[in-house]
């Protein structure tokens, strides 16, 4: 993989030909005088668009939090973890159905919050069984064999999926208030949105903090950086391991539940792509690093918003898959440590 | 070293049997419950015929007398959003075969339903309908099929079964409306229609009007709706992309604008910028051309939240049954048209009307979904075919093109030399809380349809 080379001792110099570099300058030109010239010909859909990127992005940054906090303990891709986020939705979708979840209800949020707790604590304690079962007795082998085990238990939640729920989409209600937050000459922003980044903002934050400063953080970044030498100093490497995989699967199970009441479409096969586009976002942040991670998946969300939403010059959503997977590629290319830099240990 | 190695083959396994799960899903054929097994009551024997592979098609259904001379298939998707449809359509062909006693003109004809979707895709799936396809053209007892449903399906499954031996096999659709099956035209691909028949005889034929006339319909509706402006999306798929097309010229004819003309990601989780962006064209309609399993429910729902209850939503047939429409988008489907080529049930006369009335006896009272009266008339279109040849494949499908059906279930029609019907209103409906109500009947001008 790509972190084989940007791990090589001579990755962390400045290595990139001036001519590289002047073209990539050229590139982000190019882009910034294309969204200055949208803005100013449709400022209220520039806005419009731009607070529904950041919006898309959050959803994405949630998920690409776990494929990242996986990565920086194991440097192992999990790619089951988009398809725990859509087991996630799904179970969010069928509590909000069955318990008849309704707009307006009194009991709304104790509820929606109940939800959330349940999400999580299925989601995370399947990414742990995951790693229990399919991960840990590979963890001493070649690199490519867990690899190829995560894009096997990918397909088996797909599955999985599809034998509870059928091909079709899931469908949730629409609870979150859609009512205006503020609307100012035609750019309205709804609390649907609002709340989407409610929620990620306190995650990202609590995260930062549990991996910087408590204990069972310290014994994280200490598992990433030398998972021997921790168990020497008398750290569980398995329990801290688990402990990883518990936390990303939680924070994929509230991605889950934003997305079941925010989009209100789950289906089986969704997964897959937005871990695509989430595992994108953590590359093009710096894979192991936490604000990357939010940094790449608002970049993303934006991205795509730009390049469906605006007027002047767009490519239009024929290319937004292409675009995004093209801006994986310049990345790696350009600066295969991400935006914010690689940082293996833990976002330390 | 040796744990190692067994670490691999572990990893090797689990990805195998992943895979393997995978594959397996589409043949998970539950839809098949109804069928009834072959040899039952007077001493019928199917077993005179060798029945299609059970991985996609039903047991051979034969009550008749003695053993069948041949076997007939339908081609449809029976997993997805619009499986009830589809099922349903299975139903009416088993309805017209039972009434005849499975007996056309001298020869007995047993009846295999196929199934060219996958559980995993929701629809038909590229693979199921070229290995369906290679699987009726091996089988010499197969002497017709009726399908499919969608169009790029029938892109694989025509040619292969033109080429068959002892072919070709004939072929008649009850549902594919992409124009360049059977002839040219704008929006069509170079080498169409000619490339669905390399041997040069045509086998494929269908009983339901091309895109051309449900894209000058549309957009005769769109200018009888008082619109100026129109954004025109499509779902990247044969199907979609064409009736887009067909529409998009026929809008320019009509002098309705075009605000713009994009696709939508069936994969995508939210079309709300893409709804911004239709918002800023000013149009005051939107036309979906594609597939409501697409997405489709999502994507109605994020363009009513953000262009508001006044902009008009029109779709093509790719959007029924409208009940899988209701059920994704909700209320906010209201008031949205859909074209479907062919008339309501509430305007068939004759056969048609009996047909209605006898079938939906039959299927526990339900009104039948428009695509089931096109399966029956698409049946019967085969079996007169089958009654008219000497027995062979060829002769079978050499007469699909002398159809001339006089009072049939559809009224009178003949499927000309290109293989089209010659009957083409388009039936607009209308979703009036939460059900599909008739709206208009639209006949367009043959001058409009050439343009679109």
């Amino acid at each position: 993989m790509t972190t084989e080379a940007s791990r090589h001792p001579l990755a962390s110099l400045p290595r990139l030909p001036s001519g590289a570099g002047s073209v990539g300058l050229l590139f982000v030109a190019l882009l910034l005088f294309w969204l200055a010239v949208n803005f100013v010909k449709t400022p209220a859909d520039f806005v419009e668009v731009f607070l529904i990127g950041i919006t898309t992005g959050c959803v994405y940054a949630l998920v690409a939090l776990g494929y990242t906090l996986v990565y920086g303990i194991l440097e192992l891709i999990n790619f089951a973890h988009g398809d725990v986020f859509m087991l996630g939705g799904m179970v969010s979708a069928t509590l909000a159905v069955s318990w008849g979840l309704e707009a307006g209800q009194a009991s709304l949020w104790p509820l929606v919050i109940l939800i959330l707790l349940i999400s999580m604590a299925f989601c995370g304690l399947l990414n742990a069984t995951i790693e229990f079962i399919a991960y840990r007795p590979l963890r001493n082998a070649p690199r490519l064999a867990p690899l190829i085990t995560a894009i096997g238990m990918s397909f088996i939640l797909q599955n999985i999926a599809l034998a509870w729920k059928g091909p079709n989409y899931v469908t949730a209600p629409d609870v979150l208030p859609t009512g205006d937050v503020f609307s100012i000459g035609g750019v309205s922003y709804t609390w649907n949105k609002l709340i989407v980044v409610l929620i990620t903002v306190p995650v990202l934050l609590a995260l930062v903090w549990l991996v910087q400063r408590t204990r069972q953080g310290k014994a994280m970044r200490a598992t990433a950086q030398d998972r021997d030498a921790s168990a020497i100093m008398g750290i569980n490497v398995n329990r801290t391991i688990s402990f990883t995989f518990l936390i990303a699967g939680a924070l994929a199970g509230s991605a889950g539940l934003i997305y079941a009441l925010y989009v209100t479409t789950v289906r089986f096969d969704q997964g897959f792509q937005l871990g695509l586009i989430a595992f994108t976002s953590a590359v093009l942040g710096g894979i192991g690093n936490l604000p990357g991670a939010v940094l790449g998946a608002v970049l993303i969300g934006l991205v795509q918003a730009f390049n469906e939403g605006l007027g002047w010059h767009t490519p239009g959503s024929d290319w937004t898959q292409s675009i995004v997977f093209s801006i994986l590629i310049l990345i790696l290319v350009f600066r295969p440590e991400g935006l914010l830099g690689e940082q293996t240990p833990e976002g330390g | 070293m040796k744990s190692r190695a067994a670490a691999i083959a572990f990893a090797l396994l689990v990805a195998v049997l992943a895979l393997a799960a995978a594959g397996c899903g589409g043949d998970d054929n539950e839809s098949e419950g109804t069928t009834t097994e072959a040899s039952g009551g007077g001493g019928g024997n199917a077993s005179a015929v060798d029945a299609l592979p059970a991985s996609s098609c039903s047991a051979v259904y034969y009550e008749g007398d003695g053993d069948p001379d041949y076997l007939i298939a339908s081609d449809l998707p029976l997993q997805g959003a619009g499986r009830t449809q589809t099922i349903e359509m299975t139903k009416a062909i088993k309805f017209l075969l039972k009434q005849r006693n499975f007996k056309v003109g001298d020869y007995s004809i047993a009846y295999q339903s196929c199934d060219d979707s996958t559980a995993q895709a929701g629809k038909w799936d590229s693979g199921k309908c070229s290995a369906n396809a290679n699987a009726y053209a091996r089988n010499q007892d197969v002497i017709g099929v009726i399908g499919t449903f969608n169009s790029g399906c029938a892109e694989i499954i025509a040619p292969i079964l033109n080429r068959a031996q002892n072919g070709p096999v004939a072929m008649i659709s009850p549902a594919n409306t992409y124009v360049g099956l059977t002839h040219g035209g704008p929006g069509t691909a170079p080498g169409e229609p000619e490339k669905y028949a390399p041997t040069g005889k045509k086998n494929y034929a269908r009983v339901v009007a091309a895109d051309d006339f449900q894209g000058a319909a549309d957009a005769i509706l769109a200018k009888q709706l008082g619109l100026t402006s129109v954004f025109i999306l499509n779902d990247k798929e044969a199907y979609g992309l064409g009736v887009a097309t067909n529409f998009r010229n026929a809008l320019g004819k009509q002098g309705v604008k075009v605000a713009g003309f994009t696709a939508w990601d069936g994969k995508a989780s939210s079309y709300e910028a893409l709804a911004t962006k239709i918002k800023s064209s000013g149009a005051d309609g939107v036309f979906l051309g594609g597939l409501v399993c697409e997405n489709g429910g999502k994507l109605i729902k994020d363009l009513r939240a953000n262009l508001g209850a006044n902009v008009q939503i029109m779709a093509p047939d790719g959007f029924t049954p409208i009940s899988a429409v209701v059920e994704g988008a909700g209320t906010d489907a209201e008031n949205m048209t859909v074209s479907v080529a062919g008339l309501p049930n509430s305007q068939l006369k004759g056969a048609g009307k009996t047909f209605v009335s006898d079938f939906s006896a039959d299927n526990n009272g339900k009104d039948p979904d428009p695509y089931s009266v096109y399966a029956a008339q698409a049946a019967e279109v085969l079996f007169d075919a089958i009654e008219r040849s000497d027995g062979s494949r060829a002769a079978v499908a050499e007469e699909l093109f002398n159809t001339d059906v006089k009072d049939g279930i559809l009224g009178t029609f003949e499927i000309d030399e290109k293989g089209d019907t010659t009957s083409n209103p388009v039936t607009i409906y209308k979703i009036k809380g939460g059900k599909q109500t008739d709206f208009k009947v639209i006949t367009p001008p043959t001058s409009l349809v050439k343009a679109a």
